[in-house]
């Protein structure tokens, strides 16, 4: 899911860095204002937790490679904002020390995994639990629930970025210039493999996580921002 | 132990074991990331650290070695992530104390 460089034309990468620049001031925003001193180790260790999540690739024979993102987790415990950065910050290391994702796609790769999957994933978990107490089951069902819906739909948004580019960028003759792929064959390979094995690996981590935390720290469940 | 103390640890561990997604890649024959690995045109922006997790010259050394990098940028990149999430809640909460 993290685009690289080259893949999407600079008209895209630029909108997705306008689009992220007053989210990532909001976010920065609420971290300073909302933030408690007890949850800062929280938040780097939900970035270090992202970063090395998505370094389990998932390989489908023969064919692609995906992975989980920790991201519906890291929201989960200190909420989205927080959230945000410190998925983030595992992307922009990501790309800077790895050349995992492009620097100019950094905008849409964190559009896609810091904004659209860690926001629809905490509202999806606080829809779901409702007001069920924190140790409840309703809670690590609905954070798996949470968690593949949320990779899934940031499937999808990968998958119409990817789509969108031989529509905006192609010479007369109609070859594309960056991404080649239709938008119908980007969003059904991007979906689809999402639905199919990487969206229940996302489920299966946050939905265990939550368990062992239930248990072993409760408090940390009911202190987002 | 304090909770966070158990993550961290158990972070570690994760990328001791990152090796293991690698092997199963190669084993089931998975290529990159869906789109992610088909173009090689454009011009190259930035020269990342160890490209693919992989070090500088370990890129045809076999499955051992790639495995071996790919276990040790687990544990920089963690670092660096715990290194740079707290600096910047640091910068941002620091009126607050």
């Amino acid at each position: 899911m993290h685009i690289p460089d080259g893949y999407l034309g600079p008209g895209t990468c630029a909108f997705f860095y306008a689009v992220m620049l007053p989210i990532w001031l909001v976010a920065s925003r609420m971290v300073k204002k909302a933030l408690k001193i007890t949850q800062v180790p929280l938040l780097a260790i939900g970035a270090a937790f992202s970063f090395v999540i998505m370094m389990f690739n998932i390989p489908i024979p023969g064919g692609t490679t995906g992975h989980a993102t920790g991201g519906v987790l890291v929201a989960i415990l200190i909420g989205p904002w927080a959230a945000c950065i410190a998925v983030t910050v595992a992307l922009v290391l990501q790309a800077l020390l790895y050349g995992d994702g492009g620097l100019t796609a950094i905008g849409a790769n964190c559009f896609n995994m810091a904004f659209v999957l860690v926001f629809t994933g905490y509202y999806v978990y606080r829809f779901i639990s409702g007001n069920s107490p924190i140790n409840s089951r309703r809670r690590v069902a609905a954070a798996g629930i949470a968690a593949y819906l949320a990779l899934t739909i940031a499937a999808f948004f990968t998958g119409v970025e990817f789509g969108l580019q031989p529509l905006l960028y192609h010479t007369s003759g109609g070859t594309a210039f960056y991404a080649p792929y239709s938008l119908k064959v980007a969003v059904s390979a991007m979906v689809g493999e999402h639905i199919l094995v990487f969206s229940w690996v996302e489920a299966i981590v946050t939905a265990l996580v939550i368990k062992y935390l239930q248990k072993q720290d409760p408090a940390l469940l009911s202190g987002g921002i | 132990m304090k909770t966070t103390a158990k993550l961290g640890i158990a972070i570690l561990v994760l990328a001791i074991l990152t090796p293991l997604a690698l092997f199963s890649s190669a084993y089931f024959k998975a290529g990159p990331g869906w789109g992610e690995g088909e173009l090689t045109k454009g011009p190259k922006l930035w020269k990342a650290l160890f490209p693919n997790y992989t070090f500088r010259g370990w890129e045809n050394k076999g499955l051992l070695y790639s495995g071996l990098s790919y276990a040790v940028s687990a544990v920089i990149g963690i670092a660096f992530c715990l290194a740079a999430a707290l600096l910047l809640t640091r910068l941002l909460t620091r009126k607050k104390r």
